[in-house]
């Protein structure tokens, strides 16, 4: 009876010990690799999708109908993108998303009708999007509004 | 001796854990890679058929009506410039699966289809017997014609009425050929007011009437 | 009588690799969320493109466009429901089916519950008209 290895409670608390180590190991393991680079990937498809939702807001904002319009198209967009807030940029044509995190920068050509103009402006996130839309059938003009 | 500690079976344990998160994680990056939507690639694929199918569009003459003469003049560049495609970006675009632009090498993307419709112009020529007025009504809507006068010795056509509208008015004899433009909503009626009598052959109508068929438009944006 | 014992911590093991295995595959196999969110753009630009040529197309009798003449009145609507339906058969692809509710009556096929749906409204002279397609 005394060549028993090990008395049940040590080895109880070895076992426990060892569970314990284990998890700890293989949380810090992911925690450190894994997890991070899903969190950009998550952050990049929702970047993407913001900024086609703002896209999308901005091309069906403009009208078709003819004579002097005067309209405001607004959209809620996610306030911030990975805890970070950021910003959207409307220049030269095209829309572009400006995050802090370079990997997260996105751009789209927005297709508007001939003939309408864009002012160049900024939106930063927090608050609600909104576009408006004014000017006759042949030159309309698009403006970002906070 | 009894195995008295489980140690070995822990050790298994864990390795058998071990193996299970590795799945995990490969099977969660499958699933991320696979969810991945194209929300950008989308965005413009629906914005590109649209401007193309607009009514502002070259290549079309009415709203989603594709103008048969036209559509082959489509080229990369128009889609870049006209169309707004963006630089970085590439697509192609196809009638009934017939390429008929690309710009750039999309490889995959994203497709939408748009239905259209394509319609060529087709000549047709009438020459009215006037039996028993001095109108003919054009049979198909078409949104100009040529007409050709040229009456026999002794009858003179003083004017062309489209329904109730002069379109052409000379009172010491209207000869020659004409271009009309017509309403292409509604079929149109021609009156001729001559001093005389009005045969076969004094006038010759050339209209165009539209042949339409039925088309899908498929549009491919590879970001 | 020397009996093996199972040993506990084995069989502890091989549920908890069969529980985490399960959850694995529910998300692997995709749950009913995981749906083709393209169909919808997809359908809505049917639904569009529908509208349009519709919208735009020269009538079979006297008023501005088909869809004006459909919707003017009630005998109007009446006369022209069939050859609307198979008008807007002919122009959706086969495996769309369709619905068009306008004031005076609705043609097309039964709008099933769980469905993805895309719809387009139009405005006309008289009143609205709106489309709604699906995937058979």
């Amino acid at each position: 009876m005394d060549e028993r290895a090990v008395s049940p409670v040590v080895a109880k608390t070895l076992a426990a010990g060892l569970a314990v180590l284990y998890v700890a190991g293989m949380t810090s393991m992911l925690l450190g690799g894994v997890v991070p680079s899903y969190e950009t990937g998550a952050g990049g498809e929702l970047s993407e999708r913001v900024l086609a939702t703002a896209a999308e807001t901005v091309e069906t904002a403009v009208p078709d109908a003819e004579g002097t319009v005067r309209a405001t198209r607004s959209v809620e967009l996610p306030p911030t993108i990975q805890d970070t807030s950021y910003r959207l940029e409307l220049v030269n044509g095209s829309l572009r998303l400006d995050h802090p995190d370079d990997r997260l920068d996105e751009s789209i050509t927005l297709s508007l009708p001939a003939g309408t103009t864009l002012e160049p402006g900024t939106w930063t996130s927090g608050g609600e999007f909104q576009i408006r839309v004014s000017g006759p059938a042949s030159n309309r003009t698009v403006t970002l509004e906070q | 001796m009894r195995a008295q500690t489980e140690l070995p079976a822990i050790g298994i344990a864990f390795l058998l854990l071990t193996v299970v998160v590795v799945f995990v994680v490969g099977a969660a990056n499958t699933a991320l890679t696979a969810a991945e939507r194209p929300a950008i690639e989308q965005q413009e694929a629906a914005g590109l058929s649209d401007q193309l199918v607009s009514q502002q569009a070259s290549i079309t003459s009415r709203a989603n009506v594709l103008d048969a003469a036209e559509l082959p003049a489509l080229t990369a560049s128009d889609l870049r410039q006209e169309y707004d495609l963006s630089p970085g970006h590439d697509a192609r675009v196809r009638l009934d699966g017939d390429p008929i632009a690309v710009a750039g090498d999309p490889t995959g993307g994203t497709t939408v289809d748009r239905l259209v419709v394509l319609e060529r112009r087709v000549e047709r020529t009438l020459q009215p017997a006037f039996t028993n007025n001095r109108s003919v009504t054009l049979p198909r809507r078409t949104p100009n014609a040529t007409l050709e006068i040229d009456p026999s010795a002794g009858t003179v056509v003083r004017s062309v009425r489209a329904d109730d509208r002069i379109l052409l008015r000379n009172q010491s004899g209207l000869r020659g050929e004409f271009d009309i433009s017509l309403s292409r909503y509604e079929t149109v009626r021609l009156s001729f007011e001559t001093a005389g009598v009005l045969s076969t052959g004094d006038v010759r109508i050339v209209y165009y009437p539209a042949k339409t068929r039925k088309a899908t438009l498929t549009v491919t944006v590879d970001a | 009588m020397h009996r093996a014992q199972a040993s506990v911590t084995a069989i502890e093991a091989g549920i908890g690799v069969i529980l985490l295995m399960s959850l694995v595959f529910v998300f692997v196999l995709g749950g009913p969320g995981a749906q083709n969110p393209q169909a919808q753009t997809q359908l809505d630009l049917y639904a569009t493109d529908a509208a349009t040529l519709l919208s735009n197309e020269q009538p079979r009798h006297a008023d501005q466009t088909r869809l004006a003449e459909v919707t003017r009145s009630q005998a109007a609507f009446d006369r022209e429901a069939d050859a609307l339906e198979r008008r807007v058969e002919r122009i959706l692809p086969p495996n769309v089916l369709f619905q068009v509710e306008t004031a005076s009556g609705t043609v097309g096929y039964p709008l099933p519950d769980d469905v993805r749906t895309g719809t387009t409204t139009v405005p006309t002279t008289n009143g609205k008209v709106t489309f709604t397609v699906w995937y058979a």
